[in-house]
């Protein structure tokens, strides 16, 4: 068989097992079996799917994976992460879009307590909504800024996905988690400044209203003990992630084990936290790690049919400027993030976008970090990013889908502005991990 | 045609360019008999994986580095301590055809181990620290191969495992004061030069590269195939000699330009250090060879 | 059968339990670990290669429990479009065919553990293991799995669930 005949084949059917509303993971595993059967020949190809399902796992580069996962759930079950968003609200005065800005700030606060975007919407999504409904704030400055601060949970470290991906991809974990620092600051600034521009220039879809002032002393008080520490687990974390004191497995470790050490200081430690946030923790992880079983077969398979050598020299071959591919090459993970989850999306892609990027002699690194801003991006595209179906379960009953995708819309385009700018200014996304070695 | 999948791709490592020398030297010489294809390196299988591969017939030649087959053949790596200018002494001879039985009783054909002169394009240490004896290495971290790190051990440090792409930043940060790396094999590229002090110039072991196939493809191929595979393989030794010859003298030089320094021993201390070397790692395979085969490879490697 | 259906929920949560402690041993490991370097200036050996293998344990232990709390990623764009009759048809059938592959699976695994333990095969890492060590908790997962999906397809039969209204957690 022709190099794109396993090419099609693999696609369609991975596309056909996933419209059963089978798990991700096991279409993944069919298809690799029926890969299997036909280039690796018999049992002696199924021998070695098996020992590519457990080489894909076990290895400690993905350790920080469960890690962070565990980390953000004590957070969450423990109340830390409610107390730093109730600090934040205290900081803010008077500001156009005052409930907007927060979601957002809280979203970036949130962001550095946990790598991936669950929980992050939905608890901004049920504290939030209710507060701005009351206040007159209308559906697209009460949802859109909510479900854009959930992506920021993806592009602050800690973030689940950057592992994936770097490990995914071959390249230094470190590197990838200190690179989305500037690019998520950059959306949360960017998303801030729209909110304040539109709500100023438009002030109805955000009345004003009075704030109650907090004595600068309480403040400080609460900033001290209820912002501070968990935001220092973090910044411990990055520091010996960036200084090379620890590697990202064992800054990951300690940085959960931390965070139980802060949920006992607040005497929050109880059974019930325990139970429901190493639960969650466990099938989270589980969920993504089974999904990443798939993944080694899945690239093997498109590598040995030659797929992976003739896409790298299509490209190479075409004749255009190596930054119209990388454009195209988001383009298609912009069009795969509307319809199926992140770490499928870099399982398909990144088996044949890295060698094609490699061939082209662009950096990798600035590659995957534009990257994970789109995936990032995913979460909130229509009609299938998952935040928004979150949204849709929490926000106020009279909110249709539509609403909701109105609402995204803006921050789908700022988003597309910040690819657009890494693309532009590489030093964007290559400024911080450059100062490392 | 035979399917070849390698450790590494062709061009960045040298040791790489010996399995391609050795496609190179097959398809000259068995034109219209048998042909190898290269399909991959890493990018197909997961180089630690791949030993298990050619085992269960995913493809049918392999390149690497002879202690890959650590896992899966014991003792199969052993001609590292191999005191001969061709560490297997070539096809034909007993310490080769020892290697083809201990290979085939687990499925493999062994085809050969291309090395450079002895003390030529093999394992170094290198440091950030002076060393001018193996004592100088007590409870220090360092960095180490499956095959050094039971020299590292013996020697009293600590030995940590990392793949080579974090060694940049665990050496230029201390979280290991030195690695073992076979220098020929491209140590400048990968930019260590710049967070190194210095070079032991104390050569261990062999390393170089292995040569393998899956010993059904290979028990189908016709004596005629066979015998193209086993001349190219020792023209592949021939020429590997030169080859890592060249290397290393570009890759000291690039060091030294660095500003790297060259440690040299004098001759009692680099002899004790070859001693434990080579008694560490023959500790090490008495643990995982019965008592016969030791007894006939320590016979084989000593002869002559 | 409904008590071989609390049995096997019972070994589900047991397994469940083994994975969550698993992830917290996980933790703990790797700080005792940095602890040890930081006030003994010495290491553990194997903690890094041991965390592997958890992280494979942990995997394949739970899969079945989370299976069973729809906690899995699914794609619903057609089966949640569908009516309410073709979607259980569509669910039934892909389930039955996640039954297939995981038993399969457990099949084959079982039979490369036996291969693996048969040609002797170790995994030289710092910690001299045989690899079947890895490998023997794949075979029992996936099991667990399929005996999981072809429960699911019986639950969507009965049409005691419909597809899950709950938004799935994501990465
Ligand atoms: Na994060
Ligand atoms: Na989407």
């Amino acid at each position: 068989m022709e190099w794109w005949a396993y090419l099609i084949l693999f696609f369609s059917s991975l596309a056909f097992l996933m419209m059963t509303g089978m798990p991700v993971a096991i279409a993944f595993l069919l298809v690799n079996m029926v890969g299997v059967y036909f280039m690796w020949g018999g049992t002696g190809g199924f021998n070695q799917l098996i020992l590519s399902i457990d080489s894909s796992i076990s290895t400690f580069v993905l350790v920080p994976v469960p890690m962070f996962i565990l980390m953000g759930a004590i957070m969450f079950h423990a109340g830390i992460a409610q107390r730093m968003i109730a600090v934040l609200d205290q900081w803010l005065g008077f500001i156009a879009g005052r409930l907007a800005v927060l979601a957002i700030g809280a979203g970036a606060v949130l962001g550095t307590l946990t790598g991936v975007a669950m929980g992050s919407v939905a608890m901004l999504g049920s504290t939030l909504t209710p507060e701005m409904e009351k206040r007159g704030y209308a559906k697209s400055m009460s949802l859109g800024p909510i479900l854009a601060s959930g992506g920021l949970a993806i592009l602050i470290p800690p973030s689940t996905l950057a592992i994936v991906l770097a490990s995914l991809g071959g390249f230094s974990v470190a590197k990838i988690l200190i690179g989305i620092i500037v690019p998520g600051i950059m959306l949360a600034v960017m998303c801030i400044g729209y909110i304040i521009i539109r709500c100023t220039l438009q002030p109805e879809i955000a009345p004003l209203y009075e704030v109650k002032a907090v004595p600068m002393r309480e403040k400080l008080r609460d900033t001290l003990f209820y912002l501070v520490p968990p935001v220092s687990i973090v910044v411990i974390i990055i520091a010996c992630i960036f200084t090379g004191v620890a590697t990202p497995t064992e800054a990951a470790a300690l940085g959960t084990f931390l965070t139980f050490i802060l949920a006992i200081l607040y005497r929050k430690l109880n059974g019930e936290v325990l139970v429901k946030g190493i639960g969650s923790a466990t099938q989270l992880s589980i969920m993504i790690l089974i999904i990443l079983t798939g993944s080694a077969g899945f690239s093997q398979l498109l590598g040995f049919s030659g797929a992976t050598a003739a896409l790298t020299e299509l490209a190479t071959d075409w004749n255009v400027h190596p930054i119209v591919l990388v454009i195209v090459m988001q383009l298609i993970v912009v069009f795969l993030g509307m319809f199926i989850e992140q770490t499928s999306i870099v399982l398909i892609t990144i088996p044949i976008f890295l060698p094609i990027i490699q061939a082209l002699g662009l950096d990798p690194i600035w590659f995957g970090i534009i990257m994970m801003v789109n995936l990032e991006m995913a979460t909130i595209t229509p009609p299938f990013g998952l935040s928004l179906f979150v949204m849709k379960g929490i926000a106020p009953r009279n909110t249709t889908m539509g609403d909701i995708y109105r609402a995204a819309l803006p921050f789908i385009v700022i988003n597309l502005v910040l690819i657009g700018l890494m693309i532009a200014f590489p030093s964007i996304t290559m400024w911080l991990p450059s100062l490392m070695p | 045609t035979l399917k070849m999948v390698g450790a590494w791709a062709h061009g960045f490592s040298p040791t790489a360019d010996v399995g391609k020398n050795f496609m190179d030297n097959v398809n000259r010489l068995g034109e219209g008999v048998v042909k190898i294809q290269y399909i991959g390196a890493d990018d197909v299988l997961p180089p630690f994986d791949q030993p298990e591969a050619l085992v269960n017939g995913v493809f049918d030649v392999w390149y690497g580095a002879p202690n890959y087959w650590a896992g899966v053949v014991p003792g199969g790596d052993i001609t590292e301590l191999s005191p001969f200018q061709t560490p297997d002494n070539g096809p034909g001879s007993d310490l080769y055809n020892f290697m083809v039985d201990l290979y085939a009783a687990k499925g493999v054909r062994y085809i050969g181990h291309g090395a450079g002169d002895l003390g030529v394009g093999v394992h170094y240490l290198s440091t950030n620290f002076p060393v001018a004896s193996i004592d100088d290495l007590k409870s220090m971290k360092l960095r180490v191969a499956p095959l050094t790190r039971h020299f590292i051990q013996a020697a009293g440090a600590e030995s940590i495992t990392l793949p080579p792409s974090e060694i940049f930043l665990a050496m230029d940060r201390g979280t290991v004061d030195g690695f073992s790396w076979p220098v020929a094999d491209a140590f400048t590229r990968y930019g260590w030069q710049t967070v190194t002090k210095y070079m032991i110039d104390q050569p261990m072991y062999r390393s170089g590269a292995s040569i393998a196939m899956n010993l059904d493809k290979w028990d189908s191929l016709s004596p005629e195939a066979q015998d193209i595979l086993l001349k190219a393989m020792a023209e592949t030794q021939e020429w590997t000699r030169g080859w890592f010859a060249q290397n290393l003298e570009e890759q000291t030089t690039l060091m030294k330009a660095a500003g790297m320094e060259v440690l040299s021993l004098t001759p009692e201390e680099s002899a004790r250090w070859t001693k434990v070397a080579n008694d560490s790692l023959w500790a090490y395979y008495a643990t995982v060879l019965d008592a016969e085969h030791l007894a006939s490879i320590k016979a084989l490697l000593t002869a002559e | 059968m409904k008590a071989l259906g609390q049995i096997f929920d019972f070994i589900l949560n047991a397994f469940a339990v083994v994975s969550g402690v698993i992830l917290v041993t996980m933790m703990l490991a790797t700080v005792v670990k940095i602890g040890m370097r930081l006030f003994l200036n010495h290491g553990i050996l194997g903690i890094d290669q041991i965390s592997g293998v958890m992280m494979v344990y942990m995997t394949f232990l739970g899969a079945a429990w989370v299976l069973r709390n729809d906690g899995h990623v699914t794609v619903d764009i057609v089966t949640g479009a569908l009516a309410e009759g073709p979607r259980r048809v569509v669910l039934i059938i892909g389930s039955l065919i996640g039954a297939f592959a995981c038993l399969l699976v457990a099949y084959f695994s079982a039979q490369t553990v036996a291969i693996s333990l048969a040609r002797g095969v170790m995994v030289a890492a710092e910690l001299e293991i045989p690899r079947a060590v890895n490998l023997v908790v794949i075979p029992l997962g996936s099991f667990l799995l399929g005996i999981e999906f072809i429960r699911r397809a019986m639950r969507f039969y009965r049409g005691d669930v419909v597809a899950s209204e709950l938004p799935r957690m994501e990465a």
